[in-house]
């Protein structure tokens, strides 16, 4: 097989391989480029919470009398008035990353961990709209509102029109997101693009690379189709129609005269006259039906070197749709009666 | 009607595909380069180091009575001290020594050196420092709020950098050459040119819509193919 064959044989194989994924990736990109972003945020009834402090604050326990292995740092937080450390053991460059931390009161230094009223106050004071509220749960992960995160969250679900999710940090309380109906058609248009079925969370995965290099041979035998059909000046622009007149030699030795438009290939042109050669591609130059017979000396596209034997060729054959009528003057071919398949 | 597909498809094509191979392209370097890569965390040692709680003489407590207005106090550790980072609602970020309790000055050229060398996962020599502070242009790929920064760059092939902030001596930032590649794959995939910044731009919606016409039109050719072509073959 010729390269210009395979060529087109790989890019029919291709397309019928990850098409519906190229049409998904089209599909979710205009999604992404037409969104509401700030509906898609999920911030809409969102309000920051303000941990109220005490005007004066003394007595706090220093750091080393709290019994904990040593931590990598260690912060100061407000909860309800009171002081807490916040051991960090081990934490990843981002939050959803897991980590290790552990609050201890700055005053008793005791361990401490939210309470589902405490955990349910703190989501009620982030919400400004006027849903009722569930009970907070913590969870462990996975979550289908958030699927990077790898660490246990609160989650106080919310009975409004957006079906509000509120999501907060299962150690410190700090809230880390409000999950709306926006928000989860924004979260599957993302796994879609990314080809994350799997939930990594992200898109670094084998599934998503082995149908990117599919689609970078798709595009790349698309391309080199473009220029195959260039270089046989198929591609020219031409404005207007410029009628011409060129002899048909019929089966059986009649010969009339018929006007067709030189800017279309002779298949189209023909078929414009009612003279239809025979094709089930439609033009592709990958059928071979096309026939048509000159005497000129016509140059040999590749569909015609694929398509036609070299004895073919020779003996003038070549395909209709491969040449612009402009090419030609005097031709003979055998023609079907009816239009091929008309859908 | 095949034949009208086909010359949409091509024609559509022939004004847009190229940027199918763009798309293309620039998708398969973001998948397969792995995000954390890309966002230099290999640039940087694992282990941060820990502080030593024993020696902090200075507490939370004084901390607190000395600076009333501390937000997001964070105790760490500089040069083998321990320290507290915070932001004083009056006079802004402030780094404190949790052993004598006095304000650390700002970082210099030196110890910015010493630290980048401390922080980066690797092996090699610095190639330039440059500070960076209120009034010099900012390089796009930094916030202006980290300023005034350093700018660490190492030698090697990625020239890897680091920037770290004047007032609490951590890195801020990084890049390597194949983040600052991976911003331009974005900037042609969602066809925005300038700073990446605008996926809503009216030229990927006309690609885009342009786009999807000509890969139905694929699509509907393939189907052809597969269907029809093989009736055709068998009668």
């Amino acid at each position: 097989m010729q390269m210009s064959g395979i060529n087109k044989t790989l890019h029919k194989w291709l397309s019928l391989l990850i098409g519906l994924q190229l049409l998904i990736w089209l599909g979710t990109g205009l999604y992404f480029n037409l969104m509401d972003s700030s509906k898609a945020s999920g911030n809409g009834q969102r309000v920051s919470v303000v941990h109220q402090r005490p005007d004066v604050v003394q007595d706090l326990l220093p750091v080393s009398a709290i019994s904990s292995a040593a931590p990598m740092r260690v912060g100061l937080l407000w909860l309800f008035e009171r002081p807490y450390y916040q051991f960090i053991y081990e934490q990843g460059e981002h939050s959803y990353q897991p980590k290790r931390e552990q609050l201890f009161d700055a005053y008793t230094g005791e361990p401490f961990s939210l309470n589902r009223m405490q955990a349910l106050n703190i989501a009620r004071r982030s919400y400004s709209g006027d849903g009722e509220f569930s009970a907070a749960e913590l969870l462990e992960p996975p979550f289908d509102d958030y699927v990077q995160q790898q660490n246990p969250m609160w989650r106080v679900i919310v009975k409004d029109e957006f079906n509000t999710s509120i999501y907060l940090d299962g150690v410190t309380g700090q809230v880390l997101k409000h999950v709306t109906d926006d928000v989860r058609l924004k979260e599957l248009m993302l796994k879609l693009h990314f080809m994350d079925y799997g939930n990594s969370g992200g898109f670094n995965h084998w599934l998503i690379i082995s149908v990117a290099i599919a689609t970078l041979m798709l595009a790349s035998t698309g391309v080199i189709w473009l220029v195959q059909q260039y270089r046989s000046g198929l591609l020219s622009i031409n404005v207007g129609s410029r009628p011409r007149t060129i002899a048909v030699n019929l089966q059986h030795g009649e010969r009339i005269q018929v006007q067709v438009s030189a800017n279309d290939t002779l298949l189209d042109g023909l078929a414009c006259a009612q003279l239809y050669l025979p094709s089930i591609c439609g033009g592709g130059g990958t059928c071979g039906k096309c026939r048509f017979n000159t005497s000129q000396q016509l140059s040999i596209t590749s569909a015609d070197r694929e398509r036609i034997s070299a004895q073919d060729l020779r003996a003038g054959y070549r395909l209709g749709c491969q040449h612009l009528a402009s090419e030609v003057q005097d031709i003979e071919a055998v023609f079907t009666p009816r239009a091929p398949r008309r859908r | 009607m095949i034949n009208k597909v086909r010359k949409t498809h091509k024609w559509l094509m022939a004004f847009i595909g190229l940027q199918f191979l763009i798309w293309s392209l620039t998708g398969l370097y973001m998948v397969t380069m792995d995000i954390h890569f890309i966002h230099g965390e290999t640039l940087i040692q694992k282990r941060a180091a820990a502080p030593d709680l024993s020696k902090v003489d200075y507490s939370f407590n004084a901390l607190l009575s000395d600076y009333p207005n501390a937000n997001a106090v964070r105790l760490g550790e500089y040069m083998g001290t321990p320290v507290y980072r915070f932001v004083d609602a009056d006079k802004g970020k402030l780094v404190i020594d949790a052993q004598s309790g006095e304000r650390l000055p700002l970082v210099d050229e030196q110890t910015a050196v010493q630290l980048a060398q401390r922080y980066f996962n690797g092996i090699s020599t610095v190639n330039s420092v440059q500070l960076i502070s209120e009034g010099d242009p900012i390089p796009s790929e930094l916030a202006p709020r980290h300023i005034p920064v350093w700018r660490i760059t190492f030698d090697g092939m990625a020239s890897p950098t680091l920037y770290i902030s004047q007032h609490s001596g951590e890195v801020v930032t990084k890049r390597h050459t194949f983040w600052r590649a991976f911003d331009w794959m974005w900037r042609f995939h969602i066809m925005d040119y300038d700073d990446g910044e605008n996926v809503s731009n009216w030229f990927l919606l006309i690609i885009g819509m342009l786009g999807t016409v000509a890969a139905l039109s694929g699509a509907t050719l393939t189907y052809h193919r597969f269907t029809d072509a093989k009736k055709e073959r068998a009668m």
